[in-house]
């Protein structure tokens, strides 16, 4: 019922954003973006960097949770620690977090496809949507979470956030 | 941001709030914080929505039935995945 009311939510602020922020008209269509940018490389070319950018998540994921897993750990494994967290086994993780990388791309290739911008800005854009979607939102908003992990957490979520934003932006761009 | 466009990130910011407030999905108390914490998101996204949108080439109907809402969608992903 909650992801029901998630993606009708999505549809809702989509409307809005387009409403408040979509000003002039453009002469392209999504349609016409898509081929253009499939037409400028070999399709084999764009198979195996869209594989390469949906299994860099699972990397990303691991290489900054192993940073902060030090730091994040004992409120996982403190049976007194109020807020009942539970560390996944890494199996599940594992599952969990490949689907995200091609969900993740899935979901931001019809922005990237849209954007005429440079690199520098393409990256911009693709972490912030990341970060702030992916994370800000839950940590600055559950305050029943303790401050420290929502800084540890945050800071994680950033980075993936960042490094996700530069794999897709390098290499799913349209080149020249 | 687009010169121009403050009171559109600022109205996006209020419906985010508002709508953040009312959310079904709500499951904490309603505080000063909590408000706070949804109007800070709710700007974030407005200026980065007038970034981004200024420099989109697609038509209103490609952003709003595709881009729009597959960008928004990750945050529903995530309590999911």
């Amino acid at each position: 019922m909650g992801t029901i009311v998630g993606f009708l939510l999505a549809a809702v602020y989509a409307i809005i954003a387009v409403a408040l922020f979509g000003s002039s008209p453009k002469a392209s269509t999504l349609g016409s973006r898509f081929r253009e940018c499939i037409g400028a490389r070999a399709r084999i070319g764009w198979i195996w960097r869209f594989i390469v950018v949906a299994s860099s998540w699972l990397v990303i994921y691991y290489a900054f949770g192993s940073i902060v897993r030090p730091y994040v750990l004992p409120f996982y494994e403190d049976p007194d620690f109020p807020y009942q967290l539970v560390l996944p086994s890494a199996r599940i993780v594992l599952v969990v977090q490949f689907i995200r990388g091609f969900i993740y791309v899935g979901s931001l290739t019809p922005l990237l496809v849209s954007l005429r911008s440079n690199l520098k800005e393409l990256i911009m854009v693709m972490t912030g949507f990341l970060y702030i979607g992916g994370g800000l939102g839950i940590f600055v908003i559950v305050e029943s979470f303790p401050a420290f992990l929502r800084v540890v957490h945050g800071l994680e979520i950033f980075a993936d956030s960042l490094f996700f934003g530069v794999m897709i932006s390098c290499l799913l761009r349209k080149p020249g | 941001m687009r010169g121009g466009d403050l009171p559109r990130v600022v109205a996006y910011a209020a419906i985010y709030t508002v709508i953040g407030i009312g959310l079904p999905l709500q499951q904490e108390a309603i505080t000063v914080t909590h408000v706070a914490g949804l109007v800070v998101v709710g700007l974030l996204y407005g200026v980065l929505l007038s970034f981004a949108m200024g420099r989109m080439d697609v038509g209103r109907r490609g952003l709003m039935m595709t881009v729009m809402p597959a960008i928004f969608a990750i945050e529903y992903f995530n309590p999911i995945i």
